[in-house]
């Protein structure tokens, strides 16, 4: 089943943004899990993640923001929302504008308040919740077959495979059926192999009145490309970096909601600079990462970045602010740390559009993303956190699990019947 | 040009090859002028140790956290916000696994109840030398306007005469220093060495940015400064031997075997090596290299303290060169010694407390001490782990699966149950300024 992401944004009447915030506050729990929650989560086994938070930026209709990851189609879902939490519903999103008071109306109101995204990334493609838990006991129960029988130690690797077979035969039958996994995942460096060959083809293949015409559309497009890049190093060189500012008050107050579980999340909005260019070379560059993250970055690794699980980006506001979600393992140094350190290209890529405000734009970058932004540690870091955001509720169905933890979960079960090739280095995945 | 006689000696050196005491002495202001006086003194008669010389006799540091800054200078805003919190604040707390019998509330000093100001460390060459020295500071401090906090003066195990001491539940410590060409002429630059500005406040760090210093009333005062991590760390030797007796009798594997491979190292210093049953008896020096050697870490395992606290060639990047580049951007330099007498019998503890008192430089807390405490050692998903730690330092709950997993063919052996072996008894983050800062701070 394949993963799918909505960003519910409702404007909110500026004299009812305290009320909102209190009754979602008021649950007392920031980031949970399980009945706990002000919401009955439990009932929901399509849900990876969601959050809610208040977006209240000074001259910005303040907006009620309600996004998740979910398993299979969003309408679907919604109309479970509506069967299960009409009251909870109402009682946070009655406050807004044009809410319906009719029940049969909200799942159309949620529908129609659904942004979408410009780009999704999500770890583990094709991975539900079900499948997620399920693989989690298997392992937990081998684990704990390996633990209860030492004289497994003694045996070669293929005898002890095959004990680890008998086991789950008997305690997890469902394991035997391999899932699909969806055909993006099966195929797409294919794609992306033929559709490079295609252009190839056509570039050097063409001839007569068709090759004239590749030819000259060639010709416009480098004009194009050419112009472009000109024109934003000229915009780049006049642009106004932020001065460092770590908002010591705003970061101790988005820290307290940091690290309560094993995974966090992150918001951040933040302005698009003014100017044609960037914003469409904003959605151009978002179109790419999304192209890329649905057909090359599907194993958990989004160019050298191991911690996501789900992360999408979305430009709001009739195209005057970017909003970012992210869901990711261990702590959010380390988080920065690796888009530094490993995928700086893509994220300055993205960001070098962006500013906190009017002259307080992103790190200053080199050529374009080529060198600086994203790189230049120390302001990059008080950038993001100063564009950062908190959410008042989050909901995590796995808090246990990392992305690596799920993906070596599905390679468990994935080995566990049939020929394969290391044996030993199956084993080693326990 | 980075001016040497600006820094503070402990930047150079731990000051271990010629000074075997030291002691530490936690000081809070009660009269701010007074103290101003006594700092300028000290300045004026050049008794705080800087720059790669060294005193014959003895070496003298001084340290502030961020109330004491506070109180002298009147504004701490630029410094660091872990600085600023402090050690004892809940983030941090929960950040470094401060919990349960190793929280604040039950610290000797660096809380709420006996907070600290002034960390003044005096390192000499012997006993004599070190009550001498001892008495004479303490008179002057406590003439001018200061008081002692949590006791006693913190005395450190004498040192001894080889080059690397050994810890209290007996392994070889401190192999594994940083070295920074810019402080140390001679030295090339390779990919284990670290740039300076990872240590010192001002220079360029391992983003090859020069990094931001604290500035008091437009001066520059965190230049050619640093930040003091400062722990003391009580060590259970005798729990710790028991339940590596006790585990060696459910897995079958000698005890020392079990030590060897929670930490990383044998006894003497050698890295655990596959096949290995016994120490081999010859520290392994110089740069360990994993994703050769040992990716699987069936010999040195990967959830082990000496790789959880440096990975270095593997686990931070696709390669290795990126993932020596990561790790080079969260080193520590380390400055600690032990404190109380050895045991004599390591399966039973003795009325004497004794441990560790760490203590460590870098530039940047949150990125570097509070990142390999955060991200590796404390980090339940390290390497391949679904709920690991530390087995050595980690902060083990009550209650919790606290297990370590030693890679093996063809299966793992698991140890269970692990109790915390090392608490925290006290802390403080410190500010170790650079001499032209200490005039500044003085006023």
């Amino acid at each position: 089943m394949d993963q799918a992401a909505f960003t519910i944004v409702s404007p909110i009447p500026a004299d009812k943004v305290q009320d909102i915030k209190d009754r979602l506050e008021k649950t007392g729990i920031a980031t949970g899990q399980g009945s706990a929650f002000p919401f009955s989560t439990h009932k929901y086994d399509r849900l990876h993640y969601c959050c809610f938070l208040v977006l209240n930026d000074e001259d910005k209709t303040p907006l009620l923001v309600f996004e998740g990851n979910i398993d299979g189609p969003k309408d679907e879902f919604f109309a479970q929302l509506v069967q299960n939490d009409l009251t909870f519903l109402r009682e946070v999103y009655g406050l807004c504008k044009d809410f319906p008071s009719d029940a049969g109306d909200v799942v159309q109101y949620l529908q129609d308040h659904d942004e979408g995204y410009n780009a999704f990334y999500v770890g583990k493609p094709g991975r539900t919740v079900t499948q997620i838990m399920q693989e989690e006991t298997l392992r937990v129960g081998i684990e704990k077959h390996l633990d209860r029988n030492p004289e497994l130690h003694q045996m070669s690797p293929e005898e002890v495979r095959s004990n680890i077979q008998d086991f789950a035969r008997s305690y997890f039958p469902w394991a035997e059926q391999i899932p699909d996994k969806p055909w993006q995942v099966r195929f797409g460096k294919w794609l992306i192999g033929l559709a490079l060959l295609g252009v190839v083809a056509i570039l050097v293949g063409s001839t007569g009145y068709f090759g004239k015409m590749v030819q000259h559309v060639s010709w416009v497009v480098v004009g194009l490309v050419i112009f472009s890049l000109i024109y934003l190093k000229y915009r780049e060189s006049r642009d106004k970096q932020a001065e460092v500012d770590w908002k010591q008050d705003h970061i101790k107050d988005i820290q307290a909601n940091e690290d309560k579980m094993l995974q966090n999340h992150l918001t951040s909005i933040t302005e698009i600079k003014a100017g044609l260019g960037r914003g469409i070379g904003l959605r151009v560059i978002l179109s790419l990462i999304n192209f890329a993250a649905r057909f090359y970055f599907f194993s958990g690794n989004l160019g050298g970045i191991t911690t996501i699980h789900f992360a999408r980006w979305r430009i709001i506001d009739g195209g005057r602010r970017l909003l970012f979600f992210s869901n990711y393992d261990g702590s959010w140094e380390n988080y920065l740390g690796e888009f530094i350190d490993q995928s700086s290209l893509g994220l300055t890529a993205v960001w070098c559009n962006t500013e906190l405000d009017k002259d307080k734009g992103f790190p200053k970058t080199g050529f374009l993303f080529l060198s600086g932004g994203s790189r230049d540690e120390q302001r990059f870091k008080a950038y993001a956190r100063s564009s950062q955001r908190k959410e008042h509720i989050w909901y995590s169905a796995y808090p246990h699990l990392s992305i690596k933890n799920i993906i070596n979960n599905m390679h468990i079960r994935e080995g566990l019947y049939g020929n394969i090739k290391d044996i030993s280095g199956w084993l080693r995945r326990f | 040009m980075i001016d040497f006689d600006d820094i503070q000696g402990l930047l150079f050196s731990g000051y271990s090859k010629t000074m075997k005491q030291a002691s530490y002495h936690l000081l809070q202001i009660d009269n701010v002028q007074a103290t101003k006086g006594w700092l300028r003194q000290m300045i004026s008669q050049e008794k705080i140790t800087h720059g790669d010389h060294r005193g014959t006799k003895w070496c003298l540091n001084i340290a502030f956290t961020a109330d004491g800054l506070q109180k002298l200078i009147g504004d701490v805003e630029t410094f660091e916000l872990a600085f600023r919190e402090g050690m004892n604040s809940d983030r941090r707390s929960h950040v470094l696994g401060d919990v349960e019998d190793s929280a604040p509330e039950k610290w000797h000093w660096g809380n709420k109840a006996n907070p600290v100001d002034i960390l003044l460390m005096i390192y000499t060459k012997n006993s004599e030398m070190q009550s001498e020295r001892d008495e004479i500071e303490e008179k002057l401090y406590l003439e001018n306007g200061l008081r002692r906090v949590g006791g006693d003066i913190i005395y450190a195990a004498p040192g001894g005469q080889e080059k690397f001491g050994r810890e209290h539940f007996g392994f070889t410590d401190g192999i594994a220093q940083p070295v920074i060409p810019e402080l140390k002429s001679g030295t090339q630059k390779t990919a284990q060495t670290i740039r300076a500005g990872e240590f010192l406040l001002g220079q360029v760090n391992e983003y090859k940015e020069t990094t931001l210093v604290p500035t008091s009333k437009d001066i520059k005062i965190g230049l050619n400064g640093s930040y003091l991590v400062f722990r003391q760390l009580e060590q259970d030797v005798g729990g710790f031997w028991r339940y590596m007796e006790n585990q060696s009798e459910k897995t079958g594997r000698h005890k020392s075997w079990l030590a060897a491979k929670a930490v990383g190292r044998w006894p003497s210093g050698a890295i655990v090596e596959q096949g290995q049953n016994t120490d081999p008896g010859i520290i392994t020096l110089g740069e360990l290299e994993f994703n050769q050697t040992d990716p699987h870490g069936y010999g040195c395992p990967i959830g082990s303290h000496i790789r959880r606290s440096n990975p270095r060639d593997q686990e931070l990047g696709a390669s290795v060169e990126k993932s020596l580049e990561v790790s080079r951007r969260h080193r520590l330099l380390r400055r600690g010694r032990n404190y109380g007498p050895r045991l004599d019998d390591p399966y039973e503890n003795d009325d004497q407390q004794r441990g560790l008192l760490f203590l460590c430089l870098n530039a940047n807390i949150e990125r570097q001490f509070e990142f390999v405490q955060h991200s590796w050692v404390n980090n339940v998903k390290f390497g391949r782990q679904y709920n690991e730690k530390d087995p050595i330092i980690g902060a083990f709950e009550e209650g919790n699966d606290n297990k370590f997993s030693i890679p093996g063919t063809p299966l793992r052996t698991r140890m269970k149950d692990f109790p915390r072996f090392v608490h925290t008894r006290g802390g403080g983050y410190f500010f170790l300024p650079g001499l032209k800062a200490l005039d500044h701070i003085t006023g």
